[in-house]
């Protein structure tokens, strides 16, 4: 457990050095102040239009935040022999696998915590009031953001090269946010073999629908709860899985 | 299993075997069974030309690669197991600590690691152990000469106390006085009672520091023993000669 939260604190330390984080925070900025000028050109709820093109920038930039830590550590740190020497130390595989996911999860919250407080303080500056249901959007966020960032850790200890770990990781993201719709599309066709694989992926990989920010912040606590819970299922499998791969991997 | 007396060897291996793929149904054979075992107390230095298999050995001996076949004892436990490196040390050949941390940071992270053990160096004294000058601690590891980082490197190898170290090109990228400086570090550590098995190509540094030597080629170890050993085998004056002769006798062969 020491080792772990160990290597998690590390990696928080490393992420909030990185050039990226700090570039990615100043874009955030850049495009905040983008969506409070379109806000104030629009007709009717500047408010809900800020909060829209606010939550999407922010899911935009920590997408890009999970795919580059998450990808890249695990060729950068065997390239630079970091990884050899912890796992030359008393530390196991799953402890640096676990620690190095919760150290990401650690720079994935400050990052969207920051990134809602600066568009809930700009809504309340220019508009007097912040949209209802802003503080449970960053959660819903982050639990989506924390299944992706578990594939990620996992197909970078699957694929032995970076792109291809890359494309997996974006190839999931695209196909748990569009399978719902693909489902949905498909059983109006007429082709049941393809409605059937779409509902197949649909009921196997996280589907992302659920996960709608603005239905996650109106739906009950239970709701909430479930989609918690969910989450985190499919979280332990994919870092199970990285940990059972991870350990029958030549280093 | 290992008897009671192995457990005090700090690393054995028997009759390792190494096959790597390499492409859908050839394999390379890295390690043709290799036998070797390491005393306490004793400087042992690996010999052998790049590609001979020497780092695949290392990676071995420290449970980071799965052998094929044999049997690897480190501290007389499986390598794989956290604590068979309990009280080991290694630095890995061109070892490049995070470029955004400074040599302060990244210490007080390998000092935590380190206190893992019984009793653990400050960071500043394995800092100063390794000779880095002061007003480098709080500068970007990206903005510190390659010898710099070797001594940050070496200081996060000792700053747990270790009492085996493995090395892997320790020496490499060093100016003579760096060379110096870690020669003498290496020797005050053994002269503590510390054991040192060292991979390098450095033939002059292996020979005033090792009390053995081995000198794998090709997968295979040649030879095992004292350098003065090798010397009379081989009937050479140079440990240099000696390595070639051996080396390339196996070649002939």
């Amino acid at each position: 457990m020491r080792k772990t939260a160990l290597l998690a604190r590390f990696t928080l330390i490393q992420g909030i050095k990185e050039r990226f984080f700090v570039g990615l925070l100043v874009l955030l900025v850049f495009t905040f102040a983008l969506s409070q000028y379109i806000g104030i050109l629009s007709l009717a709820n500047p408010v809900k239009v800020v909060t829209d093109l606010g939550t999407s920038s922010i899911t935009f930039l920590a997408l890009a935040l999970i795919l580059f830590f998450a990808i890249t550590f695990l060729y950068k740190e065997r390239e630079e022999g970091m990884l050899l020497l912890i796992l030359s130390r008393p530390v196991s595989r799953v402890q640096y696998l676990v620690g190095r996911f919760t150290g990401f999860l650690l720079l994935l919250a400050p990052f969207l915590a920051v990134s809602f407080l600066l568009l809930a303080g700009l809504q309340m500056a220019i508009y007097s009031r912040v949209y209802q249901g802003l503080p449970w959007i960053p959660v819903a966020l982050f639990l989506k953001f924390s299944v992706v960032l578990a594939f990620a850790v996992l197909s970078s200890v699957f694929f032995t090269e970076q792109i291809t770990s890359l494309l997996a990781t974006i190839s999931f993201y695209v196909v748990c946010q569009l399978s719902h719709q693909a489902t949905l599309i498909a059983s109006q066709g007429s082709n049941p073999f393809a409605a059937k694989i779409t509902l197949m992926v649909e009921r196997t990989l996280p589907s992302f629908e659920l996960y709608k920010p603005f239905k996650f912040a109106q739906a009950p606590l239970e709701y909430k709860l479930l989609l918690l819970f969910y989450s985190l299922l499919y979280i332990v499998a994919f870092i199970l899985l990285a940990t059972a791969l991870l350990e029958r991997k030549d280093i | 299993m290992a008897g009671k007396e192995d457990l005090h060897k700090p690393l054995q291996l028997k009759g390792v075997k190494k096959l790597f793929k390499k492409g859908l149904k050839e394999k390379k054979e890295a390690l043709k069974g290799v036998s070797l075992q390491i005393e306490r107390g004793e400087i042992f230095g690996l010999l052998g030309p790049n590609g001979a298999g020497k780092s695949t050995l290392v990676k071995i001996a420290l449970g980071l690669i799965i052998p094929s076949e044999g049997e690897v004892l480190l501290n007389g436990h499986n390598p794989s197991k956290p604590q068979a490196k309990k009280g080991v040390g290694y630095l890995p050949e061109h070892f490049r600590p995070p470029s955004r941390l400074t040599p302060e940071t990244f210490m007080a992270f390998a000092g935590e690691m380190g206190s893992l053990s019984d009793n653990p160096l400050s960071p500043t004294d394995a800092l100063t152990l390794v000779g880095l000058e002061r007003s480098a601690w709080s500068r970007q590891m990206r903005r510190l000469s390659k010898g710099m980082l070797q001594r940050v490197g070496l200081a996060s190898v000792l700053v747990h106390r270790p009492s085996f170290i493995i090395l892997d090109e320790p020496l490499s990228g060093l100016d003579p006085i760096g060379r110096h400086d870690v020669k003498e570090l290496l020797m005050q550590f053994n002269a503590q009672g510390g054991t040192i098995f060292l991979n390098s190509h450095i033939l002059a540094d292996i020979g005033n520091l090792c009390h053995r030597v081995g000198i794998l080629h090709q997968g295979s170890l040649l030879f095992v023993g004292k350098i003065e050993e090798l010397l009379a085998k081989t009937g050479r004056a140079q440990l240099e000669e000696a390595f070639l002769a051996m080396v390339k006798g196996e070649k002939d062969a």
